[in-house]
């Protein structure tokens, strides 16, 4: 069964059931609207980045349904990125965010992860000043406010 | 301008699981949204050990949710300010001494009730929350500086009324007054305010009066406070609400008596559900109250305790609603029947492991309990258990079926499997590392019969078995623990190729395993007979059956060895392998090989009765991993990350580690020897270290004796 979705930009895109419910936000929609042949809108998504939601969904569609009940502890969690995901995280910054953004409406947490795994990844080893350069973050502490908060962090250093 | 990702603070947060504490750190300094954001994170494990000033861990207490205390002194400012934790670890200088009057509340002529079941009605629980709250509102009152003696004049007439909204309104009018919120001084804590709802030290704790007597104490707590032994942990107790776990390490001292009643009464910490200690507690003179506040809790950890026993009626009289989870190790005083007491005393036990030493089990009382007593028991774990074989059996017969179960290095044996088969449909974890008895057939039948099984610890399995047993039917199977063996038989009288044939058939059953994550095909070193031992007959005689001794002496007599052999082993008394090479000698002249010294020696192993005498110990060759044995069979194990095969000896091309880099992505160990050559093996760590692949190649067995019979016949060849 193929579900129709519709971006931002009015394009259409069909994929088939199984790679569609990888986003639980749509597997709820498809569930409570039933059997329909009606088009899914999803107006938060640009069909540039729809596409490319698509195309990790239906890469990982035979993936494990990621399980609820998994603890959230940190020690389990793993920063490694399969080879494939990589290469599919390999996109500009603004993509990369879109991406992170599509994932976290749609509900697909594996995407979510891989995103901000890549996040992490750039974040990684960095000073605060280098972080805020990649980002074009503004600095909006005073010099005082930013000493004031390494002094309190300093035994979190050296961890 | 930032992305519009990074503003909002969920997904800073999931970014946040994926960074170090450096790295969050640095993030928390990037700006104000981000401070905001990382800056609780950061503070939400932290350790007094930490040489931090009391200042700084003021300023950010109410972040911590985790807090691992080392010590009080110093930090009743800062502590006066931690009120969300969830979690507490207290270490033994965050311990309160005792009390004098301690004592007067743990009279061990007590009548009253163990079982306390809403907190009020002991008188003793109330009289010591009343006399900390006393401390409350004295230090209250001298931060107040009204020397307000009038404050609890009012109360001296108003004893002891139990019913709760009495006791609001009258906490109201008395300390009204000296309500002070905390100040907001974290504008970025949005999500979280400081909930100022009459719950915290500032504004009152909703308690009890004091009785009247309490005026004696009140004249020496209104003394000089230096004189007095700290009640900061108390405190700290009172003013954390949320609180649901508590570990204790602690030696050498025993928490107080105003410690533990604290943790019974059901108004402090009504979240309480967890209490671990791990070492050396020790409570006797407060031991009643021990148990009413283990009433409280859902999960109970102790090991290496020291607990005073009760009288079988007073543990009778507890009761334990809402415990899912206990877990007893050495318990010194508590006789393991007391121990079955209390843990009969909970009804919806899900999950009990049992430290149960050689003697002393009430046997029939702990199987009737699992029958009739815990009907959602679904994990059952008896470590070190030496119980016998049939004592397992009824064990498992009676109890319910079961999820978990774990009985490593024990007399598991065909008895007790008749029972396990009961539990086949519902286990999802079974460990039985080490138990001799677990034969190779039985491990066979486990995993064509068990269809939920995820984990699995076990002894060993011929490559014989695999292929002659049914499909295995648990491919849900994540961790897989097993000293697969190529028996020697078999080994011994096909040629290479044919074991490579055998092999790759077995191949075939374990790459159905798709979900497969950790593969473990070596030994653990229980025991293996090596060649060094067998012919000068050092190995323990208990351990060398007869028919080992038997076969040998077949092998060294100097006539035709070799046929009586075979001869012997075609007669079919299979327990009696004393076999050798020679029906297919192709390498070697058997001339030189009739002689029965070099027999003895270049032929290990040669009577242990590969798989079918299951109850003698094997160095029979294990799995080779290698392409040519039909390693490509396990290009389905997508999901492998680590694989093990210590015990073994491997001899890994580069083509075998290329191999294994491309199909297995997500591998990140390999652990057992690579090549029993030092730099063959240095190159292929190299390889695999490129690939962020680590070899763990420092553990590892002696060298089995099959490795010396093939380096014999190669050089032979």
């Amino acid at each position: 069964m193929t579900i129709t979705l519709t971006s931002l930009d009015n394009l259409e895109f069909k994929v088939d059931k199984d790679v569609a419910e990888r986003s639980v936000l749509i597997k709820n929609m498809i569930e409570d609207v039933g059997e329909s042949d009606s088009p899914i809108p999803l107006p938060n998504v640009t069909s540039a980045v729809l596409k490319k939601v698509i195309e990790y969904c239906e890469h990982h569609r035979h993936d494990p349904v990621p399980v609820q009940d998994e603890s959230d502890d940190p020690r389990k969690r793993s920063n490694d990125i399969e080879e494939w995901d990589m290469k599919f995280m390999q996109v500009d910054q603004e993509m990369l965010f879109e991406i992170i953004l599509a994932a976290n409406y749609l509900d697909i947490k594996p995407l979510l992860d891989v995103g901000c795994k890549t996040v992490a990844n750039i974040i990684k080893g960095k000073t605060p000043e280098e972080i805020r350069k990649v980002f074009n973050i503004v600095n909006d502490f005073t010099p005082e406010e930013e000493a004031q908060i390494r002094k309190e962090n300093e035994w979190a250093e050296d961890r | 301008m930032a992305p519009l990702a990074l503003e909002l603070p969920e997904v800073l947060r999931h970014v946040r699981w994926f960074l170090s504490r450096q790295d969050a750190l640095a993030c928390s300094l990037v700006c104000r949204q981000w401070h905001a954001v990382f800056q609780p994170l950061l503070w939400e494990h932290f350790e007094t050990a930490n040489a931090i000033s009391p200042e700084n861990m003021e300023k950010n207490a109410l972040y911590i949710r985790t807090l691992s205390l080392a010590a009080l002194a110093g930090l009743e400012t800062p502590l006066s300010r931690c009120t969300r934790l969830n979690s507490l670890v207290l270490w033994p200088d965050a311990f309160e001494d005792e009390y004098d009057d301690d004592e007067d509340e743990d009279d061990e002529d007590e009548d009253e009730k163990v079982e306390d079941a809403d907190g009020k009605g002991s008188d003793r629980g109330d009289s010591i929350l009343a006399r900390i709250h006393d401390l409350d509102t004295n230090s209250n009152l001298e931060k107040s500086h009204n020397g307000n003696h009038v404050g609890h004049a009012p109360s001296a007439g108003i004893y002891h009324d139990p019913r709760p909204s009495s006791l609001q309104a009258r906490a109201t009018s008395v300390l009204g007054s000296n309500t002070n919120s905390v100040p907001d001084t974290y504008p970025s804590l949005t999500p979280a305010k400081h909930q100022c709802n009459h719950r915290c030290l500032e504004c009152g704790f909703r308690h009890p009066f004091p009785p009247a007597d309490s005026y004696e104490n009140y004249s020496l707590l209104s003394a000089n406070t230096n004189e007095q032994p700290s009640r900061e942990l108390t405190r700290l107790l009172l003013r954390n609400q949320n609180l649901s776990r508590i570990e204790v390490y602690i030696e050498q001292k025993s928490p107080s008596g105003a410690f533990w009643q604290s943790l019974a009464c059901s108004e402090v910490c009504p979240r309480l559900s967890s209490f671990q200690s791990l070492l050396n507690l020790q409570v006797h003179r407060h031991i009643r109250t021990f148990w009413r506040m283990c009433t409280r809790l859902t999960s109970l950890d102790l090991e290496r305790c020291s607990l005073s026993q009760l009288d079988q009626h007073e543990y009778e009289q507890l009761s334990f609603p809402r415990m899912h989870e206990v877990r007893l190790g050495r318990i010194r005083f508590m006789s393991l029947g007391a121990q079955l007491q209390v843990i009969k005393q909970c009804p919806e036990l899900r999950t009990l492991e049992w430290r149960v030493p050689r003697l002393g089990l009430p046997l029939e009382a702990f199987c009737r309990a699992l029958s009739t007593k815990w009907s959602k028991l679904s994990t059952l774990i008896l470590p070190e258990s030496r119980l016998s074989d049939t004592e397992f059996t009824q064990i498992l017969a009676a109890a319910a079926p079961l999820s978990a179960l774990s009985i490593r290095r024990s007399e598991f044996g065909k008895r007790a499997y008749e029972s396990l088969k009961r539990h086949f449909q519902t286990l999802k974890s079974l460990d039985l590392c080490q138990c001799l008895g677990l034969t190779s057939t039985m491990t066979q039948e486990i995993l064509s019969s068990c269809k939920s099984l995820e984990n699995f610890d076990g002894y060993r399995l011929l490559v014989q078995d695999m292929i002659s047993g049914s499909a295995w039917q648990c491919l849900e199977m994540k961790h897989l623990d097993l000293h697969i063996v190529v028996g020697a038989e078999c080994w011994l009288h096909s040629s290479p190729s044919s074991t490579n044939a055998l092999q790759r058939i077995a191949y075939r059953q374990l790459a159905q395993l798709e979900n497969l994550v950790h593969l473990s095909v070596g030994c653990k070193g229980s025991r293996p007979l090596t060649s060094r031992t067998m012919p000068s007959m050092q190995a323990n005689p208990t351990v060398l059956a007869t028919p080992i001794l038997e076969a040998l002496a077949f092998v060294m007599s100097p006539t035709g060895s070799l046929q009586e052999g075979c001869a012997r082993r075609g007669s079919g008394s299979s327990t009696h392998s004393s076999d050798s090479n020679g029906s297919n000698d192709s390498s070697g002249s058997s001339g030189s090989r009739s002689n029965s010294v070099d027999m003895a020696s270049s032929l290990p192993n040669v009577s242990t009765g590969c798989g079918h005498c299951d109850s003698l110990p094997l160095s029979c060759q294990g799995l080779e991993l290698t392409l040519k044995s039909g390693l490509d069979e396990l290009k389905t194990l997508k999901r492998l990350r680590m694989v093990r095969f210590t015990g073994t000896e491997q001899l890994f091309s580069r083509d075998d580690i290329e191999w294994m880099v491309e199909h297995w992505r997500e591998l990140r160990v390999l652990q057992g020897r690579l090549h029993s050559n030092a730099e063959e093996e240095a190159e292929l760590e190299q390889l695999l270290g490129q690939h962020k692949i680590a070899a763990w190649t420092l553990y590892n067995e002696e060298r089995s004796p099959y490795q010396s019979y093939k380096t014999s016949q190669a050089t032979q060849a």
